[in-house]
């Protein structure tokens, strides 16, 4: 039951929620208060001191920080509170550069909005702004210190929502500025180019190198869709001006797992220069021929009809209108299926089978991680692979869950994990002798020699190993992590033993960014094909369709820009960017999300779906 | 008989001032007259913390006689040697003067020392702070014994209770009530932490507490363990402070090797660790949620109340946290009651306070008196203002504090006395002004010290204390406008009531209480362009040298401290432009030939 108090806010009595803050009761209540460090998405730290109120007629809070109490008589805008709040206004905007004119974020300022709310248009106080750095090492991240009112959005979204802690204050006082790490540049520090820093500043201070002079976010029209180059499909709202794309945003960042997005979702796409691929291009004997779609429909019927054994594979970023299309089409002309990540998950659900687990043991909601007591994470290269659902990671370790790594690599989570195992190879060996410690029992790992003869001559303490064992025979919420490297089967039975054997629960990620595939009959493709047909999507090449380009005897690869790949192609057909497509792709979740295209195609193609549409046999 | 002792005082004041040499110049005597034997150094010579009379060391005390030789040096050891200890006759040279011209013999025959009442000082300047025996002898860990093994945890807190206690860090927050907040939480950990961060310019009692009677503050902490729940301590304490925190080390490594620290305490189940830690030197430090983030190995910020530390304090656990001359007071009002310590003091501030008096007083050091002593009695205490002048005021509670002018000497030193007069008890500092102190100039020191230690959280105390100073600077250095007093006051109350923590909040205080007292100088700054107290240069003409009456001693060359007196050909003048106005060369001067505005 939610207990409710009532105060006066203003001389008008409201009903507050027990426990909330004076500001967000005033919100919910339509009283505005201004507000300038704090942010849906961050933990308030009562620093800029803009939203004081007066509370019992006496003393002064910020409204941010102080609990609603019963019979509390709150004043929002006494001449007062008023007065210092525009001093206060006044002396942060007279510290540094604010010279709005000159300023990447003018018109896109919280601080510039607040004055012209509280209309400070003369000073009492001269300017000052020291000089301070402009850190510029990164390639699209700038931090400039002298735009910077010290908020601390910034270091907090570091922490709170990426996890990554690279951001912080350094200096005291008037010496005061955003370093990263160590007071290292920003290019050589931890970061992980995720851009949040710069999503939540309230000034210019951190802004986007690629979006500088395109204009700012008033001018421009923005879409919001979904991000597909991982499986956790974050929202994004694209930000687009004269055809260009000026800038991504996370979306939903008052939602705890949402708001976020790394450099593949962020950055990449504003500044994708590769060249497109127009028409359908026909090379023969060293000829190279430009035809137009409909040309190119009729030609690839007619190379499907003439083959026997055809290899069809589809990149996991597309939408799963554009799968189901491509399947049944590719099925009419008889071809085998495959879509990049689903073989990885045909082993799963085969190992399943074998050693009888229900589907319980895995996670509806990666999100989940957060609330685990022990984190077992195979494979780290998540952090690369899956950035957002890294930092769930992360911020589980700062807050408390035990991390353990096993990585054959340099452990990216090496300064959050408790224990980092490195093993040579496979994670085979790790996971069976995990296994044997613990069913030899607790006894036996009191004996350390017994251990290390079980473990043999992998390169891992013995006590870190009992350690792990300890964690995971406790009653406590476990959870596995298996990232997306393909491991071999034996290492994914060995985890998934490990994980029914403590009742852990695992997060199993796969390459594709649409896990709709799961809906489609997928199959392992010919060793011998007459013909692959690889749909690359917007996707430019991965391993996977690289080996099977290498197997082809006639390739035709369809992809929205020039690639290694298109470069081997006997055909190259046209395909939608991720920014044209629309539709919807399914997430690691199980959830349905939507695409809305932000542009319209610059191509002859409406939608990739139509295009297998058309090339369906059936017509024919 | 007694046994011969001789003490020396070995406080952070008394090293710098000597005393190492001191006592080593006393063991080549003591070997050079044979009297090896006779006077074992071992068991003679003791190191002891801080004596309080600060501005006569090198000091020594030999007893059982009680004789006090201060103002040593190297050569006065030889003469106490052989007269002292070898004649048995007193030195009587080597006495300090009293008031009346006569020597003063005994320690507490000093005025300075007279009349004060020690209770938290009780053993520095009396024991080796280094020896847990010494503190084992003044009845040491017998309160905490008694605590532990005789009352109840909830008597504990009614006595500190009942006794008064009031922190002495700065708020004056009742000290039993503190700890019963952190007794009523249901935790599986609670902690103890003693908050030793003393950086007020000029304050050094809890330095002087930490260095000469380590174990009073274990013991204090113990206690307050033992009462709230607690089983672990941390002492926080600043770098700068090495004597302190080295004996502070010594002092629990002693006491847990004999069984007054780590498990089963006194026969009982009761467990009580403590931890040191060293913080670099931030003055927010001192704030109370600041320096618990310094411990838990975090940036020193302060973080908002509530939650008060009392619930959610270190690692979020129930923590109680005191100040170190507030946990020195613990044992002697388990040991001696309540009431005692009541009676002490006025009704609202029991028990005694010190301070560190400087500035223009004759005598300066470390002094404990009852609460409720005047600032007259206290001014004359320390022997009155020094070389006749006037007294102007006195600056209580450092950077966070006030100016008290002189129409109030009759004030009683009180937290509620002071706090109504517009400044704090603060850690304890108390600095007498005379009448040449600039009162902008006093604000502006203080300002400049609270502005640099900003921790840089919100901008009133960031950019709104730098701009305050801003301000001060223009008005000493002659270039304020009209409209800047209003302008210095609008920031000092936006400073004053909207800063995030005590820092911010305290460090307009200053300001406003010289606004209030002494509006008239900075008046006087802004639109008469003079200083009345004449300290501030910008306003004071530079001397000149009257040709005709100067016989070309060259004396004024030689001490002008910028270089601003040349000559040429015996003729000696001074360069307006380089001149300081600091009046050394008139001083020097033979014959009254140089003075301010020249020859009209």
């Amino acid at each position: 039951m939610m207990s409710e108090v009532e105060l006066k806010v203003n001389d008008e009595t409201i009903t507050a929620r027990k426990g909330e803050t004076v500001l967000s009761a005033c919100e919910r209540n339509g009283i505005e208060i201004p507000t300038l460090c704090e942010h849906d998405a961050l933990e308030n730290v009562m620093a800029c001191r803009v939203c004081i109120v007066e509370v019992n007629g006496e003393q002064i809070e910020p409204s941010c920080g102080l609990k609603v109490g019963e019979d509390m008589e709150i004043k929002t805008n006494t001449d007062k509170i008023e007065k210092y709040r525009k001093i206060n206004l006044e002396l942060i905007y007279l510290n540094e550069n604010h010279f709005c004119m000159f300023c990447e974020s003018d018109g896109d300022c919280e601080l510039q909005d607040l004055m012209w709310e509280h209309e400070i248009d003369s000073f009492d106080y001269p300017r000052a702004f020291p000089e301070q750095d402009v850190e510029a090492s990164h390639d699209f991240i700038v931090i400039d210190n002298n735009r910077c009112i010290k908020c601390g959005r910034c270091v907090r979204a570091c922490e709170e929502i990426v996890g990554n802690e690279t951001l912080g204050f350094g200096g005291r006082g008037l010496d005061n500025e955003i370093v990263a790490d160590t007071d290292v540049p920003l290019a050589e520090s931890s970061c992980i180019e995720c851009g949040m820093c710069q999503q939540v500043c309230p000034t210019g201070a951190i802004f986007n190198k690629q979006s500088m002079f395109k204009g700012t976010s008033r001018e421009c029209d923005s879409t919001i869709t979904t991000c597909m180059k991982c499986s956790i499909g974050c929202g994004t709202e694209v930000y687009k001006r004269s055809g260009d794309i000026v800038e991504i945003m996370g979306t939903d960042l008052e939602d705890e797992k949402g708001g976020q997005l790394c450099k593949m979702g962020r950055f990449d796409p504003v500044i994708d220069e590769d060249e497109r691929i127009e028409k359908v291009t026909v090379r023969e004997s060293g000829e190279e021929e430009k035809i137009d779609i409909e040309e190119g429909i009729e030609k690839v019927k007619e190379k499907l009809e003439d083959s026997d054994r055809i290899s069809a594979l589809a990149s996991g970023e597309s939408t799963s209108e554009a799968l189901d299309k491509f399947e049944k089409t590719m099925r009419e002309y008889g071809a085998l299926v495959d879509v990049v990540g689903a073989e990885r998950d045909r082993i799963e659900q085969e190992v399943m089978r074998r050693v009888n687990m229900i589907e319980g043991h895995l996670i509806d909601d990666i999100s989940e991680v957060m609330k685990a007591d022990h984190l077992l994470v195979y494979d780290t290269s998540i952090v690369e692979t899956h950035p957002v659902f890294a930092s769930f990671i992360r911020r589980a370790s700062i807050n408390g869950t035990k991390l353990i790594t096993v990585d054959t690599g340099e452990d990216k989570f090496w300064r959050h994990a408790d224990i980092s195992i490195t093993i040579e190879s496979p994670n085979t060996q790790l996971t069976r002798l995990v296994n044997e410690v613990i069913k030899e029992g607790v006894a036996s790992i009191q004996d350390l020699s017994r251990v290390s003869s079980i473990l043999g001559g992998v390169k891992v303490h013995p006590e870190d190993i009992m350690t792990i064992v300890r964690h995971l025979e406790e009653d406590t919420y476990d959870i596995i992590v298996l990232g997306s490297k393909m491991p071999d089967r034996w290492s994914i039975r060995h985890i998934f033993e490990l994980a029914k054997l403590e009742g852990s629960y695992l997060v199993s990620l796969n390459k594709a960014a649409n896990q709709y595939f799961k809906s489609l009959e997928t199959e392992e493709l010919y060793n011998n094909p007459d013909l692959t047909y690889i749909y690359a999507s917007g996707e430019k090449e991965n391993d996977k369709m690289m080996e099977e380009a290498e197997k082809a005897d006639y390739l035709i690869v369809q992809a929205a820009k020039r690639s290694e790949l298109t470069d081997m192609a006997d055909m190259v057909i046209p395909s939608l960017t991720m920014f044209e497509k629309s539709g919807t792709i399914e997430n690691i979740n199980g959830e349905e999300k939507t695409l809305n295209s932000v542009f319209d195609p610059e191509v002859e193609l409406d939608s990739d779906q139509n295009f297998f549409e058309e090339l369906s046999a059936k017509e024919v | 008989m007694p046994r011969k002792e001789i003490l020396i005082c070995a406080g952070t004041g008394c090293l710098s001032a000597g005393a190492e040499e001191i006592e080593e110049t006393l063991m080549d005597e003591l070997w050079e007259h044979g009297l090896e034997d006779r006077f074992p150094v071992k068991k003679v010579i003791k190191k002891t913390g801080c004596m309080g009379p600060c501005n006569k060391g090198p000091m020594m005390i030999i007893q059982p006689e009680n004789t006090f030789y201060g103002d040593l040096e190297p050569s006065d050891v030889e003469t106490i040697v052989e007269e002292h200890l070898i004649n048995e006759r007193i030195a009587y040279n080597l006495l300090v003067d009293g008031e009346d011209g006569h020597k003063v013999e005994k320690f507490q025959e000093l005025e300075f020392i007279k009349g004060q009442k020690k209770v938290v000082m009780r053993n520095s300047g009396d024991i080796d702070p280094s020896s847990i025996d010494d503190y084992l002898q003044q009845d040491g860990y017998r309160g905490a014994k008694k605590a532990v093994t005789e009352m109840e945890k909830n008597e504990i807190i009614q006595e500190i209770k009942d006794s008064g206690l009031r922190g002495r860090g700065g708020a004056g927050f009742p000290t039993g009530l503190k700890w019963e907040f952190t007794a009523n939480e249901d935790a599986d950990q609670k902690y103890v932490v003693c908050n030793g961060d003393e950086g007020d310019p000029g304050a050094f009692m809890d330095r002087s507490i930490l260095e000469g009677d380590p174990h009073s503050v274990i013991e204090g902490m113990m206690i307050a363990g033992y009462a709230v729940g607690a089983n672990q301590g941390y002492v926080y304490v600043r770098a700068e402070y090495p004597l302190a925190i080295r004996n502070l080390r010594k002092a629990v490594r002693d006491a847990e090797s004999e069984g007054y620290l780590g498990e089963g305490l006194f026969g009982t189940d009761f467990e009580f660790n403590v931890e040191i830690r060293v913080g670099a030197g931030a003055f927010v430090c001192g704030e109370e949620t600041a320096l618990l983030s310094s411990i838990e190995g975090k940036q020193g910020r302060p973080k908002y109340r509530p939650p008060y530390p009392s619930t959610e304090g270190l690692w979020g656990k129930p923590t109680v946290i005191n100040n170190v001359e507030t946990l020195a007071n613990v044992t002697p009002i388990i040991q001696r009651g309540a009431d005692w310590f009541d009676e002490i003091g006025t009704e609202d501030s029991s028990g005694t306070k010190v301070f560190a008096v400087a500035g223009d007083v004759k005598e300066t050091g470390l002094v404990e008196v009852p609460m409720g002593m005047t600032i007259e009695e206290m001014v004359e205490l320390a022997g009155g203002v020094a070389d006749d002048k006037d007294f102007k005021a006195v600056q209580i509670g450092g950077p966070a504090g006030g100016t008290i002018p002189e129409k109030y000497v009759d004030l009683p030193i009180d937290y509620d006395s002071l706090e109504e007069a517009g400044t704090i008890m603060g850690s304890g500092g108390f600095i007498v002004l005379d009448e040449e102190n600039c009162m902008v100039d006093v604000a502006r020191f203080f300002l400049d010290f609270t502005q640099e230690e900003s921790c840089g959280k919100c901008p009133p105390c960031r950019l709104g204390s730098k701009r305050m100073l801003d301000l001060l600077d223009k008005m000493t250095q002659g270039e304020a406008e009209p409209g800047d007093i209003e302008k210095l006051e609008d920031l000092a109350h936006t400073v004053k009531d909207t800063s995030f923590c005590g820092l911010g909040q305290a460090a307009p205080n200053p300001v406003l209480s010289t606004l209030r007292f002494f509006r008239e100088e900075y008046e006087a700054h802004v639109y008469e362009d003079e200083c009345p107290a004449g300290q501030c240069k910008a306003f004071m003409e530079s001397f000149a040298i009257d040709k005709e009456t100067c016989v070309s001693c060259g004396q004024c060359a030689e001490v002008c401290p910028v270089d601003a007196i040349s000559s040429e050909d015996d003729v000696f003048d001074i360069d307006p432009e380089t001149c300081i106005s600091c009046g050394e060369c008139a001083e020097v001067c033979p014959v009254d030939a140089i003075s301010q505005g020249g020859e009209e």
